[in-house]
Protein backbone atom coordinates (compact mmCIF):
# COMPACT_ATOMS: atom_id res chain seq x y z
CA UNK A 1 0.00 0.00 0.00
CA UNK A 2 1.44 3.61 -1.28
CA UNK A 3 1.48 6.57 1.59
CA UNK A 4 -0.87 8.20 -0.75
CA UNK A 5 -3.67 5.48 -0.92
CA UNK A 6 -6.26 6.87 1.29
CA UNK A 7 -5.85 10.12 -0.42
CA UNK A 8 -6.21 8.82 -3.81
CA UNK A 9 -8.79 6.07 -3.06
CA UNK A 10 -11.12 8.72 -1.01
CA UNK A 11 -11.34 6.32 1.86
CA UNK A 12 -10.47 8.09 5.74
CA UNK A 13 -7.09 9.49 5.62
CA UNK A 14 -5.17 8.33 8.77
CA UNK A 15 -4.54 10.33 11.86
CA UNK A 16 -1.02 10.10 10.79
CA UNK A 17 -0.78 10.89 7.17
CA UNK A 18 -2.47 13.92 7.75
CA UNK A 19 -0.05 14.85 11.02
CA UNK A 20 2.09 14.11 8.62
CA UNK A 21 1.07 16.71 6.29
CA UNK A 22 0.69 19.70 8.55
CA UNK A 23 3.83 19.23 9.90
CA UNK A 24 4.98 19.25 6.07
CA UNK A 25 3.18 22.07 5.26
CA UNK A 26 4.52 23.48 8.24
CA UNK A 27 8.00 22.98 7.66
CA UNK A 28 7.54 23.73 3.83
CA UNK A 29 6.33 27.34 5.17
CA UNK A 30 8.74 27.96 7.27
CA UNK A 31 11.63 26.67 4.85
CA UNK A 32 10.23 29.10 2.72
CA UNK A 33 10.45 32.22 4.57
CA UNK A 34 13.75 31.43 6.06
CA UNK A 35 15.19 31.12 2.65
CA UNK A 36 13.69 34.52 1.56
CA UNK A 37 15.32 35.87 5.24
CA UNK A 38 18.52 34.47 4.84
CA UNK A 39 19.03 35.53 1.19
CA UNK A 40 18.32 39.38 2.14
CA UNK A 41 20.74 38.84 5.27
CA UNK A 42 23.20 37.74 3.02
CA UNK A 43 23.24 40.54 0.64
CA UNK A 44 23.16 42.74 3.51
CA UNK A 45 20.06 44.31 2.74
CA UNK A 46 18.71 43.04 6.11
CA UNK A 47 19.22 42.41 10.06
CA UNK A 48 17.16 40.39 12.02
CA UNK A 49 17.23 44.00 14.44
CA UNK A 50 15.52 45.61 10.99
CA UNK A 51 13.11 43.08 10.71
CA UNK A 52 12.05 43.32 14.53
CA UNK A 53 11.47 47.01 14.38
CA UNK A 54 9.64 46.61 10.85
CA UNK A 55 7.20 44.12 12.83
CA UNK A 56 6.66 45.71 15.69
CA UNK A 57 8.77 42.54 17.35
CA UNK A 58 11.26 42.30 19.65
CA UNK A 59 15.16 41.59 18.30
CA UNK A 60 15.21 38.22 20.30
CA UNK A 61 11.70 36.94 18.93
CA UNK A 62 12.94 37.31 15.84
CA UNK A 63 15.68 34.75 16.35
CA UNK A 64 13.49 32.28 17.76
CA UNK A 65 10.62 32.59 14.91
CA UNK A 66 13.44 32.08 12.73
CA UNK A 67 15.00 28.74 14.83
CA UNK A 68 12.07 26.62 14.48
CA UNK A 69 8.43 26.85 13.39
CA UNK A 70 7.06 25.38 16.39
CA UNK A 71 5.00 28.70 16.97
CA UNK A 72 4.21 29.98 14.50
CA UNK A 73 0.77 31.07 12.69
CA UNK A 74 -0.65 32.25 9.57
CA UNK A 75 -0.28 35.96 11.09
CA UNK A 76 3.30 35.22 11.47
CA UNK A 77 3.84 34.16 8.09
CA UNK A 78 2.06 37.45 6.80
CA UNK A 79 4.62 39.49 8.92
CA UNK A 80 7.68 37.73 7.94
CA UNK A 81 6.88 38.18 4.52
CA UNK A 82 5.94 41.51 4.73
CA UNK A 83 8.74 42.59 6.24
CA UNK A 84 11.51 40.52 4.83
CA UNK A 85 10.72 41.72 1.61
CA UNK A 86 7.61 43.59 1.03
CA UNK A 87 5.64 40.06 -0.05
CA UNK A 88 2.28 37.98 0.46
CA UNK A 89 1.76 35.17 0.34
CA UNK A 90 -0.14 33.75 -2.65
CA UNK A 91 -2.14 30.71 -1.93
CA UNK A 92 -1.94 27.80 -4.83
CA UNK A 93 -2.35 24.03 -4.27
CA UNK A 94 -1.15 20.84 -6.14
CA UNK A 95 -2.11 17.57 -7.15
CA UNK A 96 -0.08 14.59 -5.05
CA UNK A 97 -0.55 12.19 -7.65
CA UNK A 98 1.17 12.31 -11.03
CA UNK A 99 4.11 13.88 -9.94
CA UNK A 100 7.48 12.98 -11.47
CA UNK A 101 9.51 10.63 -9.31
CA UNK A 102 12.61 12.45 -6.82
CA UNK A 103 15.06 13.83 -8.45
CA UNK A 104 18.39 12.14 -5.99
CA UNK A 105 20.94 14.74 -5.89
CA UNK A 106 23.10 12.90 -3.43
CA UNK A 107 25.98 11.14 -4.48
CA UNK A 108 24.49 7.55 -4.12
CA UNK A 109 26.48 4.93 -1.99
CA UNK A 110 23.72 3.56 -0.01
CA UNK A 111 22.82 0.57 -1.08
CA UNK A 112 19.30 -0.68 -0.74
CA UNK A 113 18.20 -3.52 1.03
CA UNK A 114 17.50 -6.09 -1.73
CA UNK A 115 16.99 -8.99 0.51
CA UNK A 116 13.39 -8.95 0.02
CA UNK A 117 13.75 -6.95 -3.20
CA UNK A 118 11.18 -9.63 -4.91
CA UNK A 119 8.37 -8.48 -2.24
CA UNK A 120 9.14 -5.06 -2.83
CA UNK A 121 8.71 -5.15 -6.38
CA UNK A 122 5.27 -7.07 -6.16
CA UNK A 123 4.13 -4.81 -3.31
CA UNK A 124 5.06 -1.89 -5.80
CA UNK A 125 3.11 -3.51 -8.65
CA UNK A 126 0.03 -4.49 -6.40
CA UNK A 127 0.27 -0.57 -4.83
CA UNK A 128 -0.01 0.85 -8.59
CA UNK A 129 -2.79 -1.48 -9.21
CA UNK A 130 -4.46 -0.41 -6.84
CA UNK A 131 -4.29 3.44 -7.23
CA UNK A 132 -4.92 3.19 -10.96
CA UNK A 133 -8.15 0.92 -10.53
CA UNK A 134 -9.22 4.74 -8.53
CA UNK A 135 -8.21 7.06 -11.35
CA UNK A 136 -11.23 7.02 -13.97
CA UNK A 137 -9.53 8.50 -17.07
CA UNK A 138 -6.87 6.49 -19.59
CA UNK A 139 -4.85 9.36 -19.86
CA UNK A 140 -3.89 9.89 -15.76
CA UNK A 141 -3.67 6.08 -15.15
CA UNK A 142 -1.03 6.00 -18.80
CA UNK A 143 0.98 9.00 -17.40
CA UNK A 144 1.06 7.23 -13.66
CA UNK A 145 2.32 4.21 -15.59
CA UNK A 146 5.11 5.91 -17.31
CA UNK A 147 6.04 7.40 -14.28
CA UNK A 148 6.07 4.47 -12.23
CA UNK A 149 8.26 2.36 -15.31
CA UNK A 150 10.63 5.39 -15.27
CA UNK A 151 10.95 4.98 -11.10
CA UNK A 152 12.01 1.47 -11.75
CA UNK A 153 14.32 2.04 -14.41
CA UNK A 154 15.90 4.67 -11.44
CA UNK A 155 15.98 2.58 -9.32
CA UNK A 156 17.82 -0.13 -11.44
CA UNK A 157 20.20 2.69 -12.29
CA UNK A 158 20.68 3.24 -9.31
CA UNK A 159 20.90 -0.52 -7.71
CA UNK A 160 22.81 -2.20 -10.05
CA UNK A 161 26.35 -1.92 -11.70
CA UNK A 162 25.77 -1.83 -15.34
CA UNK A 163 29.14 0.21 -16.52
CA UNK A 164 28.00 2.43 -19.15
CA UNK A 165 24.42 1.28 -18.85
CA UNK A 166 23.57 3.02 -16.18
CA UNK A 167 23.65 6.49 -17.85
CA UNK A 168 21.85 5.18 -20.81
CA UNK A 169 19.09 3.65 -18.48
CA UNK A 170 18.97 6.85 -16.46
CA UNK A 171 18.43 8.74 -19.72
CA UNK A 172 15.69 6.65 -20.64
CA UNK A 173 13.58 7.02 -17.39
CA UNK A 174 14.33 10.70 -18.02
CA UNK A 175 13.17 10.85 -21.12
CA UNK A 176 10.24 8.75 -20.23
CA UNK A 177 9.04 11.17 -17.56
CA UNK A 178 9.73 14.43 -19.94
CA UNK A 179 7.04 12.47 -22.43
CA UNK A 180 4.69 11.19 -20.17
CA UNK A 181 2.10 13.50 -21.04
CA UNK A 182 2.96 13.18 -24.68
CA UNK A 183 2.89 9.32 -24.90
CA UNK A 184 -0.68 9.26 -22.35
CA UNK A 185 -2.20 11.71 -25.24
CA UNK A 186 -0.97 9.42 -27.92
CA UNK A 187 -2.30 6.40 -25.82
CA UNK A 188 -5.78 7.99 -25.85
CA UNK A 189 -5.95 8.87 -29.23
CA UNK A 190 -5.39 5.32 -30.22
CA UNK A 191 -7.71 3.49 -27.96
CA UNK A 192 -10.85 3.29 -28.34
CA UNK A 193 -13.61 4.08 -25.77
CA UNK A 194 -10.79 5.69 -24.09
CA UNK A 195 -12.67 8.53 -22.79
CA UNK A 196 -15.50 6.47 -21.97
CA UNK A 197 -16.18 6.32 -17.86
CA UNK A 198 -15.66 2.88 -17.21
CA UNK A 199 -18.69 0.97 -15.77
CA UNK A 200 -18.70 -0.07 -12.26
CA UNK A 201 -16.25 1.83 -10.89
CA UNK A 202 -17.39 5.80 -9.20
CA UNK A 203 -14.34 6.94 -8.29
CA UNK A 204 -14.88 8.75 -4.75
CA UNK A 205 -11.45 10.87 -4.18
CA UNK B 1 36.73 -1.36 4.95
CA UNK B 2 34.27 2.34 5.71
CA UNK B 3 32.11 3.39 7.62
CA UNK B 4 30.23 3.48 4.31
CA UNK B 5 30.82 -0.34 4.29
CA UNK B 6 29.69 -0.32 7.35
CA UNK B 7 25.92 1.46 7.04
CA UNK B 8 25.36 -0.53 4.14
CA UNK B 9 26.13 -3.89 6.30
CA UNK B 10 23.62 -2.27 8.73
CA UNK B 11 20.99 -1.58 6.32
CA UNK B 12 21.06 -5.50 4.95
CA UNK B 13 21.16 -6.67 8.03
CA UNK B 14 17.95 -4.38 8.88
CA UNK B 15 19.83 -2.75 11.99
CA UNK B 16 19.80 1.09 9.84
CA UNK B 17 17.46 2.36 7.52
CA UNK B 18 17.82 4.89 4.89
CA UNK B 19 14.87 7.18 5.24
CA UNK B 20 12.96 8.38 2.32
CA UNK B 21 10.39 11.26 2.21
CA UNK B 22 7.46 9.59 1.76
CA UNK B 23 6.04 11.29 -1.04
CA UNK B 24 8.29 10.18 -4.19
CA UNK B 25 8.45 13.13 -5.96
CA UNK B 26 10.41 15.11 -2.93
CA UNK B 27 14.48 14.99 -3.66
CA UNK B 28 16.63 13.49 -1.16
CA UNK B 29 19.94 16.12 -0.51
CA UNK B 30 21.01 14.90 2.66
CA UNK B 31 20.98 11.26 4.22
CA UNK B 32 19.16 9.84 7.47
CA UNK B 33 19.86 6.76 8.37
CA UNK B 34 17.60 5.91 11.41
CA UNK B 35 17.65 2.92 13.65
CA UNK B 36 15.03 0.21 13.27
CA UNK B 37 13.25 1.37 16.56
CA UNK B 38 12.63 4.69 15.12
CA UNK B 39 11.93 3.15 12.03
CA UNK B 40 9.64 1.15 13.60
CA UNK B 41 7.79 4.30 15.29
CA UNK B 42 7.35 5.75 12.26
CA UNK B 43 5.79 3.51 9.96
CA UNK B 44 3.72 2.23 12.97
CA UNK B 45 1.33 0.07 13.69
CA UNK B 46 1.10 2.64 16.87
CA UNK B 47 -0.52 1.95 20.40
CA UNK B 48 -2.90 5.03 20.45
CA UNK B 49 -3.93 7.96 18.19
CA UNK B 50 -2.00 10.38 20.16
CA UNK B 51 1.01 8.33 19.51
CA UNK B 52 0.31 7.90 15.34
CA UNK B 53 0.17 11.67 15.45
CA UNK B 54 3.13 12.24 17.17
CA UNK B 55 5.21 10.06 15.21
CA UNK B 56 3.25 11.38 11.53
CA UNK B 57 4.65 14.55 12.81
CA UNK B 58 8.15 13.60 13.33
CA UNK B 59 8.24 12.07 10.25
CA UNK B 60 7.52 15.29 8.24
CA UNK B 61 9.98 16.88 10.36
CA UNK B 62 13.04 14.29 9.94
CA UNK B 63 12.20 14.44 6.35
CA UNK B 64 13.13 18.03 6.37
CA UNK B 65 16.47 17.26 6.76
CA UNK B 66 16.38 14.86 4.00
CA UNK B 67 14.71 16.88 1.34
CA UNK B 68 17.53 20.02 2.05
CA UNK B 69 15.65 21.99 3.99
CA UNK B 70 17.00 25.35 5.81
CA UNK B 71 17.99 23.70 9.04
CA UNK B 72 19.03 25.71 11.94
CA UNK B 73 21.46 24.48 14.28
CA UNK B 74 23.85 25.17 17.96
CA UNK B 75 26.55 23.76 17.92
CA UNK B 76 26.67 25.09 21.50
CA UNK B 77 25.18 22.74 24.42
CA UNK B 78 22.28 24.09 26.17
CA UNK B 79 22.25 27.14 23.99
CA UNK B 80 19.61 25.77 21.52
CA UNK B 81 16.80 26.21 22.19
CA UNK B 82 14.88 27.23 18.91
CA UNK B 83 17.17 25.43 16.81
CA UNK B 84 16.07 22.32 14.93
CA UNK B 85 19.64 20.49 15.54
CA UNK B 86 21.78 20.95 18.41
CA UNK B 87 25.35 18.95 19.76
CA UNK B 88 24.82 18.14 23.05
CA UNK B 89 27.49 18.41 26.43
CA UNK B 90 30.37 16.94 25.99
CA UNK B 91 30.66 18.63 22.17
CA UNK B 92 33.40 16.38 21.94
CA UNK B 93 31.30 13.11 22.31
CA UNK B 94 29.82 14.27 18.92
CA UNK B 95 26.47 13.60 20.11
CA UNK B 96 23.45 15.52 18.90
CA UNK B 97 19.99 15.64 19.05
CA UNK B 98 17.20 16.50 16.67
CA UNK B 99 14.17 18.50 17.70
CA UNK B 100 10.62 17.84 17.22
CA UNK B 101 8.47 20.45 18.96
CA UNK B 102 5.22 20.70 18.17
CA UNK B 103 2.66 19.53 19.02
CA UNK B 104 3.39 18.73 22.94
CA UNK B 105 4.62 16.35 23.94
CA UNK B 106 7.82 17.12 22.44
CA UNK B 107 10.13 14.70 20.83
CA UNK B 108 14.09 14.27 20.59
CA UNK B 109 16.06 12.04 18.04
CA UNK B 110 19.70 11.16 19.30
CA UNK B 111 22.28 10.57 17.11
CA UNK B 112 25.95 11.42 15.26
CA UNK B 113 27.14 12.38 12.37
CA UNK B 114 28.70 9.67 10.38
CA UNK B 115 29.55 11.84 7.50
CA UNK B 116 28.61 15.62 6.54
CA UNK B 117 25.60 15.66 5.34
CA UNK B 118 24.78 11.95 6.90
CA UNK B 119 23.24 11.85 10.05
CA UNK B 120 22.54 8.33 11.74
CA UNK B 121 19.38 8.71 14.49
CA UNK B 122 19.98 6.26 16.72
CA UNK B 123 17.90 6.72 19.94
CA UNK B 124 14.74 8.73 21.05
CA UNK B 125 12.95 10.18 23.70
CA UNK B 126 9.50 12.67 24.88
CA UNK B 127 10.96 15.88 26.06
CA UNK B 128 9.00 17.11 29.39
CA UNK B 129 6.33 14.83 29.31
CA UNK B 130 5.90 10.77 28.40
CA UNK B 131 4.09 9.66 25.19
CA UNK B 132 1.45 7.53 26.65
CA UNK B 133 1.83 4.05 25.23
CA UNK B 134 5.90 4.17 25.36
CA UNK B 135 8.55 3.44 28.56
CA UNK B 136 10.91 6.06 27.66
CA UNK B 137 10.75 8.25 30.65
CA UNK B 138 10.77 12.23 29.38
CA UNK B 139 14.51 13.92 29.98
CA UNK B 140 12.96 16.39 31.98
CA UNK B 141 15.88 18.97 33.28
CA UNK B 142 18.95 19.71 31.25
CA UNK B 143 21.07 18.09 34.37
CA UNK B 144 18.72 15.31 34.78
CA UNK B 145 19.68 11.79 34.69
CA UNK B 146 17.77 11.08 32.25
CA UNK B 147 19.43 13.46 29.71
CA UNK B 148 22.80 11.81 30.73
CA UNK B 149 21.29 8.47 30.08
CA UNK B 150 20.05 9.35 26.38
CA UNK B 151 23.70 10.80 25.77
CA UNK B 152 24.83 7.63 26.93
CA UNK B 153 22.58 5.10 25.25
CA UNK B 154 23.02 7.02 21.93
CA UNK B 155 26.89 6.44 22.53
CA UNK B 156 26.45 2.84 22.78
CA UNK B 157 23.89 2.42 20.20
CA UNK B 158 26.86 3.73 17.90
CA UNK B 159 28.89 1.73 19.33
CA UNK B 160 27.24 -1.27 18.61
CA UNK B 161 26.92 -0.54 14.87
CA UNK B 162 30.00 1.05 14.26
CA UNK B 163 32.81 -0.33 16.35
CA UNK B 164 35.69 0.94 14.89
CA UNK B 165 34.64 4.22 13.73
CA UNK B 166 34.42 7.65 15.62
CA UNK B 167 31.34 10.06 14.26
CA UNK B 168 32.95 13.24 12.22
CA UNK B 169 34.42 15.73 14.28
CA UNK B 170 33.26 19.87 14.19
CA UNK B 171 34.65 22.26 14.77
CA UNK B 172 32.76 24.45 12.36
CA UNK B 173 28.56 24.15 11.02
CA UNK B 174 29.88 23.15 7.75
CA UNK B 175 31.78 20.04 8.66
CA UNK B 176 28.55 19.00 9.12
CA UNK B 177 26.20 20.32 6.79
CA UNK B 178 26.95 21.54 3.41
CA UNK B 179 24.36 23.91 2.25
CA UNK B 180 20.95 25.09 3.77
CA UNK B 181 21.78 25.42 6.99
CA UNK B 182 22.69 28.38 9.87
CA UNK B 183 23.31 28.96 12.99
CA UNK B 184 20.97 30.47 15.93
Amino acid sequence: MSFLSEVVSGAPIPVNKRAYFQARLRNRLYDFVVTKFLERERNKELTRAELARRIGRKPESITRLLGAPGNWTLGTVSDLLLGINGEELEPASLSLLDRPSRNFAREDWIKEDSSNAKEKVQQSIDALLEEMKMIPDVKSRVVMLVNWTAAQLDGIARLNDLGGGNEKIKALASELRLRSSAFADAVVANTPYANQKPSGSTPSG
Amino acid sequence: MSIRDEINGQIAEGRLHNLKPALASDSVERTMLISAEIHGHLIGPWPNATAAKRFGELRADLESFVKGENVAVCLDPYMARNAYMGRLDEPSDEVWDVRSRDPKPALRVFGRFAERDVFVALTWSPRSVPLQGYLRKPLGDKDSREWRDAIIECKAEWKKLFQAYEPIPGPNLHDYISTNVFLV
